[in-house]
């Protein structure tokens, strides 16, 4: 089968056509998917690791994936992140030092996750961050490939990719799982039926998880959503047929047309951000209990 | 005056990440006996360089379900852990209190008393 790709970037419209590829390979089987970005004259290079789960999982189908017809721009974004060269495109310098490449890792290596950000978040063109604002944002990554490791049920691990851009100073990076996605998560704990957007809301509320036994949890989201409005950045996560927005003035969760395997978080930063992260001076190490 | 304990979550966890639900209950099973016997535990963070909630829930959030609040405002501190460390602490301490007083508003789970 050929299935058109569009501009997919990291917004609403990027995840319907991410989902709309998802749906459309849905009964391919021991086939072809020749994926034509002949319409695609914008992809967002964080957006290949939502792209690199929905085609693991067409693959793992035992289908074939070609990625044919790429505009020289688009080719040259997917190239200096490695992307492509999972399709047989040549590798590319990132001679600008900008991209945060495409990596597929295993969920029971948090150890690799630890050297990808070690390796692109000092010294890729990047600059330094102030050194709480780096600890709480690494800290947020972790949060979201923890929770990929925990709930996602992926055989496929999880996917990661990033770009920054340094006249912005912001830093776009996804991480996607391909697994089963938080509405069929929330309807197994919660034995109903649901809309997936109201499974997601479910599930966004605060100190809610679908992990069961005597452990609280419930806690990573409050706090990448904290950083992510002190920060002035952007969240969106689209999961199943569930989609959410946050930042700091907004905060918004709606359906998708079709559900995409697993989940996708989406994290844009200000790498400029010079405030304190640390606690105020009304709570003190010695009255956290 | 108590001995204080310096439990060194790095020894235990065997490195410094500490992200891991499985990493943070072996702090937990470490710590919980001490506790158990009213000896003072001093948790120490130091040359941990990534803490998370999925590891902080595990090894200090689910003591509010074994211990009365006051007995590990009591016995346990922390040492060695930058502020914003603390931060993510105080968050996880604050939601554990709230979830043990009310498991089931946090579960809202069709047959399932998350006990």
């Amino acid at each position: 089968m050929i299935f058109g790709l569009p501009d997919v970037r990291s917004d609403e419209a990027g995840f319907w056509a991410l989902a709309s590829l998802w749906k459309a390979a849905d009964s391919l089987e021991y086939g072809k998917l020749e994926l034509d970005l002949t319409r695609c004259n914008w992809f967002d290079a964080n957006m290949c690791a939502a792209l690199g789960a929905v085609l693991a999982n067409v693959a793992d189908r035992l289908n074939a994936v070609e990625i044919v017809s790429v505009r020289p721009s688009v080719e040259s974004v997917l190239c200096r992140n490695g992307f492509l060269t999972n399709f047989g495109y040549p590798a590319s310098d990132d001679r600008k030092g900008t991209a945060f490449p495409y990596r597929r890792l295993r969920l029971t290596d948090a150890g690799r996750f630890e050297d990808y950000l070690a390796s692109n978040l000092i010294g890729k063109g990047i600059p330094e961050m102030a050194a709480g604002f780096g600890r709480v944002f690494k800290q947020s990554l972790f949060e979201i490939f923890q929770n990929a490791v925990q709930h996602s049920e992926s055989k496929h691990g999880a996917f990661v990719c990033g770009q920054f851009y340094p006249v912005r100073h912001r830093l776009d990076i996804s991480i996607a799982d391909g697994g089963v996605g938080i509405p069929a998560l929330v309807e197994r704990f919660l034995a109903r039926t649901m809309l997936p957007e109201e499974a997601l809301s479910w599930a966004l509320q605060e100190g809610h998880t679908t992990r069961r036994g005597r452990l609280p949890g419930g806690v990573g989201l409050k706090f990448l959503k904290e950083f992510v409005r002190k920060n002035g950045g952007k969240l969106t996560i689209g999961s199943g047929g569930g989609y959410y927005i946050f930042s700091g003035a907004y905060d918004s969760v709606q359906p998708l047309g079709h559900p995409l395997p697993g989940t996708v978080v989406n994290l844009e930063i200000d790498t400029a951000d010079t405030q304190r992260y640390g606690l105020g001076s009304e709570i003190s190490p010695d009255n956290i209990f | 005056m108590r001995q204080e304990i310096v439990v060194r979550v790095f020894d235990i966890v065997g490195g410094p990440l500490c992200v891991a639900s499985d990493d943070g209950k072996l702090v937990h099973d470490k710590i919980v006996p001490l506790l158990r016997e009213g000896k003072k535990v001093a948790l120490s963070f130091a040359q941990v360089s990534t803490v998370i909630s999925a590891f902080l829930n595990a090894a200090i959030g689910q003591l509010y379900g074994e211990f009365k609040e006051e007995e590990i405002r009591e016995r346990l501190s922390v040492r060695d852990m930058p502020s914003e460390d603390l931060v993510l602490l105080k968050q996880v301490v604050d939601n554990a209190k709230a979830y043990f007083k009310d498991p089931k508003r946090f579960s809202e789970a069709v047959g399932e008393d998350n006990a």
